[in-house]
């Protein structure tokens, strides 16, 4: 019997409402270990190159790791990964809650879904039983009522759901996949995918917990978390949230402000964490078993804007999309906006800031009350906002327009519009800007899925936490605002631990090589005490390449490559305002440095794509066949 | 009166023990938290802190009491 998984893999076909389990070695299991590696694994093995990403050649896989389950902080996390529709690129997206842990102790390691039905289905999974059934009765419903129907069909409260709403049923490029009805796969359009095969939801419940190879080691370790917590970096993440993070970028100058015209937001303070902790927070939640709880609930009763705390709270990215990226200052209105992609399933980052780009547009009288239904998308219009907010969930006038996100809505519209568009391989920026932590430039370009802020670690960790720095060999700290060879090596190593994060699956927020609960060695600790192999933090770093190679590949087969690796040109304008005033970025800079992660990742400098050699020496000898095929 | 100063991140004192980020400080009756950032001279304005006393979040205003717990941090640079 393996350690801290089942060694069980469901493969689920829509075609035909088949499901087949599959039981893989060991090998296989210690190779990838989960989450995104393994999931880049089956996507590969099953979806041809150029598929429709919405059609039934895409192949959507739901992936939990070796450590699912096991009682520790911030080990409940599932990754989706498949062709991504907002992209056309990998697409890929991590989601904490309840549902992870709960699939484990399902029965299941992984969910493998082929082909598309012709009617809607769910998938109910009840101590390894899994069965198809008939799902018309939930199409059309928004999260929560989902969540109700099947705790109320199934018997059982205890149940968890995985579902995509109504955006993903309509195909919008950035829909999400929602889990507790608060709880995002947020990027890259995971969402429209699932929606597109016409399953609705998968429902799961069980008893059946793998063994933990050192139990009494574990404990230990999760002991020792729970007692520090409070003396940690993220104590304050616990009490205020993401949203903590706000007040102290807008003081750096690194607050997207009007779709990123300026680094500063003059009415932050409305849309603080501080404030949203001193005002409309109701609870705090959290993830099973997670000590840190920075989940955040909020509520509104009184005024024109009403919000659910079923629907959670808004993360910082939520504040700053829906906030500064659109000059909005009104956290009920955020609020609400949070609440709309909760249940209506859409990721919060694509959808605010496509709404900024349309409202930069308009300002910029690049489209008028002619395109956007007659509505004044202007900076700081709130009602606007939410207007737009409910017009691209139904694919209504501008709002289908809107749907395709702003990469694809500007090639529709064009008239300059393409300029003002704020993303990378066609996914919008989130709220980090490059201008003041400079190796995010490098790693928005190349990151294989689009612009991600949790891909490696931000520059201010290499100066402020060197002894953890140096566990991954990282020994001479730099300034935030430098991108020389030493920030590239920074980058790239930083991005091969988060890339095993992301196929461990544990939260960022938890293990990671900085500021975070535990450190790189405890992550080492913690894969060891739960399985019992003896690995080393040499090992989980090349499982965290291994992922970035996979991604990388399956780029490379469908023609994206080097060429896509930039940055937006709005990201070459001077910024106005605040303290990052006058900053701009460089292109030969970027240039210099892409030539350096390329070589330092043993990829081909000229395309960007993984040599022959880089695949073997990962196990990936199978995978450069497919890519010269 | 007695207050306990948990301090995070860059904000935790080299001593030759190693880096220490627990301080049980002296502070005059009715300080604030405020108060007691100046007295352990913090090399940053105030209000680049985020804070908390007894595990709740405080303005710099709050008045301390014996035994109170304060929590001066930064914010994580990622999220
Ligand atoms: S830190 Fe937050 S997101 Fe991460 S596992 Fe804990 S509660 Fe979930």
């Amino acid at each position: 019997m393996p350690n801290g998984y089942h060694g069980k893999i469901l493969h689920v076909n829509l075609n035909n409402l088949s499901i087949e389990v599959e039981t893989p070695s060991e090998a296989f299991y210690r190779t990838y270990m989960g989450g995104s590696a393994l999931g880049l694994y089956y996507l590969l093995k099953n979806t041809p190159p150029n598929a429709d990403p919405l059609g039934p050649e895409n192949t959507l896989v739901l992936a939990l790791s070796i450590v699912t389950g096991a009682p520790f902080s911030g080990q409940s996390r599932l990754t989706s990964v498949a062709k991504s529709p907002l992209t056309g690129a990998i697409g890929d997206s991590q989601a904490g809650g309840f549902f992870p842990a709960e699939l484990k102790f399902a029965g299941y390691d992984a969910i493998v879904i082929h082909g598309q039905a012709s009617e809607p289905v769910y998938l109910w999974i009840n101590n390894g039983e899994a069965e198809l059934r008939p799902a018309n009765h939930l199409w059309g419903k928004n999260t929560g009522e989902v969540d109700d129907i099947l705790k109320e069909e199934l018997e059982d409260k205890n149940i968890q759901v995985l579902q995509t709403g109504v955006a993903g049923e309509n195909g919008v490029r950035f829909a999400a996949l929602m889990n507790m009805a608060n709880r995002a796969n947020g990027r890259t359009g995971m969402g429209a995918v699932m929606g597109s095969k016409n399953l609705k939801a998968v429902a799961v419940r069980g008893k059946m917990r793998p063994t933990i190879a050192d139990k009494k080691g574990l404990n230990k370790l999760a002991r020792w978390g729970a007692d520090e917590f409070p003396e940690s970096d993220v104590y304050g993440l616990g009490l205020y949230g993401t949203a903590e993070v706000l007040k102290y970028q807008n003081k750096a100058g690194g607050l997207p402000t009007n779709n990123w015209d300026s680094g500063a937001f003059e009415n932050w303070e409305p849309i603080d964490g501080v404030t949203m902790a001193n005002t409309i927070l109701k609870e705090r939640d959290t993830c099973y078993a997670c000590t840190v709880r920075c989940k955040r609930v909020v509520e509104i009763t009184e005024g024109p804007i009403k919000v659910q705390p079923r629907y959670g709270g808004p993360e910082y990215e939520t504040l700053s999309t829906f906030g500064s990226y659109c000059g909005v200052d009104d956290l009920a209105a955020i609020s609400y906006a949070n609440q709309l992609c909760n249940m209506f399933g859409m990721d919060t980052i694509s959808c605010g800031a496509t709404i900024a780009w349309a409202m930069d547009c308009f300002e910029q009288e690049l489209i008028s009350t002619e395109d956007t239904d007659g509505i004044e998308l202007r900076y700081g219009n709130t009602e606007a906002m939410l207007e737009m907010v409910e017009k691209i969930v139904h694919r209504e006038g501008f709002g289908n327009i809107l749907a395709e996100g702003s990469a694809q809505a500007a090639e529709i519209i064009g008239r300059g519009t393409e300029d003002l568009v704020v993303a990378v391989k066609k996914m919008e920026l989130p709220a980090h800007m490059p201008q003041v932590k400079r190796s995010l430039s490098l790693i928005y370009a190349v990151n294989p899925f689009g612009a991600d802020h949790q891909s490696h670690e931000h520059d201010p960790s290499y100066k402020d936490y060197p002894e953890r720095m140096a566990q991954i060999g990282l020994t001479d700290p730099q300034p935030n605002k430098v991108l020389n060879e030493e920030k590239v090596k920074f980058a790239l190593t930083t991005q091969y631990m988060y890339s095993a994060m992301d196929s461990i699956n544990v939260c960022q927020f938890v293990f990671g090589p900085a500021w975070q609960l535990f450190d790189s060695s405890q992550l080492v600790d913690a894969v060891r005490l739960v399985t019992g192999w003896d690995v080393t933090i040499d090992e989980i770093l090349q499982n965290g390449q291994r992922r970035l190679n996979l991604m990388r590949a399956f780029n490379a087969r469908e023609g994206i490559g080097r060429e896509a690796d930039k940055l937006p040109k709005k990201l070459y304008k001077a910024l106005v305002g605040g303290k990052s005033d006058g900053i701009v970025l460089e292109e030969d800079e970027l240039e210099t440095a892409k030539d350096n992660y390329y070589r330092l990742a043993g990829w081909d400098v000229d395309s960007g794509i993984p040599t022959r050699g880089t695949l073997e020496k990962l196990e990936l000898g199978w995978v450069a066949d497919l890519l010269e095929t | 009166m007695k207050v306990t100063a948990h301090l995070h991140t860059i904000l935790q004192r080299h001593t030759p023990e190693g880096l220490k980020g627990r301080l049980d400080v002296n502070i005059q009756p009715g300080s604030t938290v405020e108060d007691l950032i100046k007295h352990l001279e913090i090399d940053l304005e105030p209000d680049y802190l985020l804070l908390a006393v007894n595990g709740r979040v405080a303005p710099l205003d709050q008045v301390l009491e014996q035994a109170d717990h304060v929590n001066l941090m930064l914010p994580i640079s990622g999220g």
